[in-house]
Parts: C-alpha cells; sequence; structure tokens
C-alpha cells in the first residue's frame, strides 16, 4: 500500500528508522568496465582533449547510473511536463505555414542586433 | 588538496566569494542578486572559463520582471553551469558559508553563492537555479527559505541551461514574507519560453486547489515517505523532522506513513537525464559560436581547444557521461531513465489528493486518506568543512548522498521548500526541513512552510 494508517505521537520514532542505504548505490562495487576504444570514441564526440581519466571516471558514475532496472525503449524516450506532450494540438500544414511566416525577431529574446557580440564569426587567422 | 580552493583565476567582491559581479545599484523595494547562470544585459560567465567574457544582449524574464520594483545589485557564485554539490566547481574560489566563525563551511551547491549573500546580508533575496536540489540544498545549509517551483511555474526565458526538462528558477531569501511577494511577481506564464505553465492550467490547478482547501477546512494530511528515511540521516536531522511531526500532530492535522519506491533510483535516474540533456545544451560552447576563443590553429583544435581549456573538471566529466548515456554504446541508459521518471511521477500522483493538472485534469478527488503534502528534512548532514569536503569528492561519489533527499521532487516537477528550523541548542540552523507538494500547488507549499516555522518557533 503506498499510504500507511495516520500515526500517533508514540509511533513517530518506529516511523523513523532507517529503511536503507544511500551509499549502497553510491559505493556499489559493480564497477562496469567500458572498453578505451568506447572511451576514446566518447571523448571525441564530446568534443574534449584526453587530459583527464576519463575512463577511471566514467566507470566510477556509471556504477551509480547502472542501478536503472533494463528498460524496453531505445534511446529516442522523452518526459516532460509540456502540454503539448500530453494534449498535442493538431495543425495542418497551412497553419504551420502561417505560423512560420508571422515569426519576427525579437529584441526581448536577443535576435535583434546579436552579431554585434562577436558569436557566431569565425575569425581568419 | 586545496588547490582549487586557494587558487582562483578571478576574484569575487566578499570574503564569503559569493558574489562575482556588482551591478550599479537603481533602486527598488528589495536588493537581490541573481545566480550568474541567469542572463542580465552584461556579463554572465556561470562561473566558467569558456564564458568568462560573454555579454548578453538580452535579460532574462526574471530579471525583466524584478527589476520593475527591486534592485539588482550582482551577481552570485555557483558551480560552473549549476553542476556541483558545493559550490567549490568554481573559477571564483570555494563559496564559504557565512553562519560559520571558527573554520571554512561548505554552503553546499550549486547556488551557494546566492544563498550565501542573502545569508550575509548583503542582499534581501537572491534568485537560484534548481536543477536537482541547487536551491534548496544552500538555503538548508546557510539556514534561510530555500523554494523550487513546479516545474515551468517561473520563466526559464533567459536562463542558461543545464538539464532543460529539470531547470528550475528557485528563490531564496531570509524571511518567508519576502519570499511570497518575489514569487508572486515572477509567478507568470511566458510565451519566450516553451516549458513556461500555460495560464488554463494555472486557473486549473487554482481552482482545484480552493475545491481542496474547502474539503480539508485547515486540517490536512501529511506524508512521510519511508524510502526518504536513509541510514544516512543524522540523529539531528531525525530529531529536528520528529519535533515537526509532533507539531502538526499537535495542529490536528494528519500525518501518514507513504512509499513511493521508485525514489531509490532517483539518483541514477537523475544523472543519466541531466548529463544527457547538458551534453546537448553544451555543443554549443566552443568558442566559435560562444564563449572564449582561445586561438587554436585548426578546426578540430579549436573546439577540443576552447572545450577543454574552458570548462572545468567536473563539467568536462558529465558531458562525457551525457554523451555516453545518450549514445548507441550504452544501450539504452537514457531511455531507461526517462521509465523510471515516468513511474516516479506516477507513484507521486497515486498519493496526492490532489489531481496532477498536466497529467490528469479530470482527475477527482476520489480517496480522502491521500496526502496534501510531504514532509523531510531537506539536507541529510550539516555543512562540511570545506577541506573535507574536497577529500570527500576525490575520493568517493559520496557528495550525492544528500541528493536522494531532493532529486524526486525535482523528477516529479513538483514545488518544494526548505525551512530552517533551529539546531537542538543552537539559534540558527544548518539543516532545514523541505516542505513539498503536488504540481502547481506552489502557493499551498509556501504557506504551510511559513505555518510551520510560526509554529515551531512559538
Amino acid at each position: 500500500m503506498p499510504i500507511g494508517k495516520p500515526i500517533t505521537k508514540s509511533q513517530i520514532t518506529n516511523l523513523l528508522k532507517p529503511t536503507w542505504s544511500v551509499n549502497s548505490i553510491l559505493n556499489s562495487t559493480k564497477i562496469p568496465e567500458i572498453s578505451q576504444k568506447t572511451v576514446d570514441k566518447m571523448i571525441f564526440i564530446s568534443g574534449l582533449d584526453d587530459d583527464l581519466q576519463f575512463k577511471q571516471s566514467l566507470e566510477k558514475q556509471l556504477s551509480v547510473v547502472n542501478e536503472l532496472d533494463k528498460g524496453k525503449g531505445d534511446n529516442n524516450s522523452l518526459f516532460r511536463l509540456l502540454k503539448s506532450d500530453f494534449h498535442p494540438v493538431k495543425m495542418n500544414l497551412q497553419q504551420i505555414q502561417e505560423d512560420i511566416r508571422n515569426l519576427r525577431p525579437r529584441e526581448d529574446k536577443g535576435e535583434v542586433g546579436f552579431g554585434k557580440h562577436d558569436y557566431y564569426v569565425v575569425r581568419s587567422k | 588538496m586545496l588547490k582549487r580552493v586557494l587558487s582562483r583565476s578571478y576574484t569575487t567582491i566578499d570574503r564569503w566569494n559569493s558574489i562575482i559581479t556588482t551591478i550599479e545599484s537603481t533602486g527598488g523595494k528589495y536588493k537581490y542578486v541573481a545566480k550568474d547562470n541567469i542572463l542580465h544585459k552584461g556579463l554572465t560567465t556561470c562561473a566558467s572559463e569558456i564564458l568568462s567574457n560573454f555579454e548578453s544582449p538580452y535579460d532574462a524574464t526574471v530579471i525583466e520582471l524584478l527589476n520593475k520594483d527591486m534592485d539588482l545589485i550582482g551577481k552570485a557564485n555557483l558551480d560552473q553551469f549549476g553542476m556541483g554539490s558545493a559550490t567549490a566547481n568554481t573559477i571564483y574560489g570555494t563559496v564559504i558559508n557565512p553562519l560559520f566563525e571558527d573554520d571554512d563551511y561548505i554552503t553546499g551547491g550549486s547556488s551557494g553563492g546566492s544563498a550565501a549573500a542573502v545569508a550575509a546580508n548583503l542582499c534581501d533575496f537572491s534568485l537560484g537555479t534548481d536543477t536537482g536540489g541547487s536551491v534548496r540544498s544552500p538555503a538548508s545549509n546557510c539556514g534561510l527559505y530555500g523554494y523550487k517551483p513546479s516545474y515551468g511555474r517561473i520563466s526559464r526565458w533567459g536562463v542558461i541551461p543545464y538539464a532543460q526538462s529539470l531547470d528550475t528558477v528557485g528563490i531564496i531569501t531570509r524571511e518567508m514574507n519576502v519570499m511570497k511577494e518575489v514569487f508572486t511577481i515572477l509567478d507568470q506564464y511566458d510565451d519566450k519560453d516553451p516549458t513556461s505553465m500555460p495560464q488554463d492550467i494555472r486557473d486549473k490547478v487554482a481552482k482545484a486547489v480552493e475545491v481542496r482547501n474547502r474539503e480539508r477546512n485547515g486540517k490536512y494530511v501529511f506524508g512521510i515517505p519511508e524510502e526518504i528515511i536513509v541510514e544516512e540521516l543524522t540523529d539531528e536531522v531525525k530529531y529536528k523532522l520528529s519535533l515537526v511531526i509532533e507539531k502538526l500532530l499537535d495542529l490536528g492535522h494528519t500525518v501518514v506513513p507513504v512509499s513511493v519506491p521508485s525514489i531509490k533510483k532517483s539518483i541514477s535516474t537523475y544523472y543519466a537525464i541531466a548529463t544527457s540533456e547538458a551534453s546537448s545544451n553544451f555543443s554549443r560552447l566552443d568558442g566559435i559560436r560562444y564563449g572564449k576563443d582561445h586561438n587554436f590553429e585548426g578546426g578540430d583544435e579549436t573546439i577540443r581547444g576552447n572545450r577543454s581549456k574552458g570548462f572545468g573538471e567536473v563539467v568536462r566529466k558529465r558531458i562525457v557521461l551525457g554523451n555516453y548515456s545518450i549514445s548507441a554504446d550504452s544501450g539504452d541508459f537514457y531511455s531507461r531513465a526517462v521509465e523510471v521518471r515516468q513511474q516516479i511521477s506516477k507513484e507521486f500522483n497515486e498519493i496526492f489528493y490532489l489531481p496532477h493538472q498536466m497529467t490528469n485534469p479530470d482527475g477527482l478527488f476520489e480517496d480522502p486518506s491521500k496526502v496534501d503534502f510531504l514532509v523531510t528534512p531537506a539536507t541529510i548532514n550539516k555543512p562540511l568543512k570545506i577541506s573535507d569536503y574536497i577529500k570527500m569528492e576525490e575520493n568517493s561519489m559520496d557528495e550525492l548522498t544528500n541528493d536522494i533527499l531532493s532529486l524526486p521532487m525535482s523528477l516529479g516537477g513538483l514545488p518544494a521548500v526548505s525551512v530552517p528550523i533551529k539546531d537542538k541548542g543552537l539559534d540558527i540552523s544548518t539543516q532545514g526541513i523541505q516542505i513539498s507538494g503536488q504540481y502547481g500547488d506552489d502557493y499551498s507549499v509556501l504557506d504551510m512552510g511559513d505555518k510551520i516555522i510560526k509554529e515551531m518557533n512559538m
């Protein structure tokens, strides 16, 4: 049962008895092994230099993430608290085209005069 | 060992390393600082080398709303991009907790600068961001109120994203009345933010809360999740929690044990989701599109060089984990995490009396034995000395222990506030109690936090 019976003052101590240890997850001895080839690939796609002990750190972090049960899907699932995800409104092509036509750069969104800050400018040497 | 603490590349203006940029005062009812991952027209660094010269061309919506009546006086130190538990991963030096005088203690993170500035009386309130506890934890460690809103309740427009499906803007104060005043200003739908809670959902929540409050007639049901009662909780925080439970019973409320089994998987779930989203968000930071260019030769070297020089160690490690989680090499890590997140949300909906107005807007008030609020500690233990924290961080993953108390609410998108309750025999609070509620029930959560504190201090 997700909801228990109402407690009285005399039951508070019992209620606060520990049920498990977080450190059992954080200090798991089941350290997964990742091949150096995979680690090198991840460093490469992350756009980083190989100047840290990434293999050791990735395995350490994965020992925590690895607690997740085997899933059913691929890596394309999403869960967001967005109205459009739970109550989607259908749009036809005409409505989409009209929305695009009505798009205007907004100054309050930083979409006007952005170039003067030099971002997105590739400099020649 | 203390190299990271003692050496810093940039300076702060106060001895707690809380404020990293000052902004000329323009007057206003209350002085405030904003965490330096919230844009204002000017320097916004995320406490990172890569954005150390970044000037935003616009203000975040929260800054725009507040600046009509409030006085922004500076930007606050943080763990780079919000990644960290002690505000030690920053180019501005570790933030020092103003509550202690005998030694240097951590504030918690990642909004440690925002909390320290309020605790040191440098301002009346501050804005932080809370992705997985980053407002509640430092507020708890610094004896303050720290509030994380329901997901989407306060605009994220102009907040540099860490993990956009979890990021929220939170508020830190010394007084609850200031908290409520600031929240009332920020509680608005924002058409610039696609994740902003739409007005019709806000209206539905308000109506449902009215019905619930009428039915409850001032006597509510409080749940204590058994999965939160972990071995690592200190006796002191359990003592505080027991005092709060006693007080609730004295006031005629009902307290019940509840079970949300997936809470045990919240740390794993959070790290898979947050790092995956971060690795995508940070791909734009390469010194070309955004960020400091160190003038390396060649395209590939430019990107790798700028990013390796520009991101701190923690950020780089989490980017690699994120890329692994979403890659085919991991199999389906991200998907597994999303499934657990859905399950956590479902389990919360099973225990809350108020129906979830986003996922179940036609839900009925069926079972009055369900709960209105959850009461839990905000942090597991007292703040550590900075030297002890650094030692622990280097040798284990124990710095994540506190997260078990804050992450479930983040994954569920629930509102939560950490409130200060004085330590036994002392006049300060170094560990707060967290009150949380159903998605959208923010005002009730703040009101209940306020009532509990007033009753406890009588």
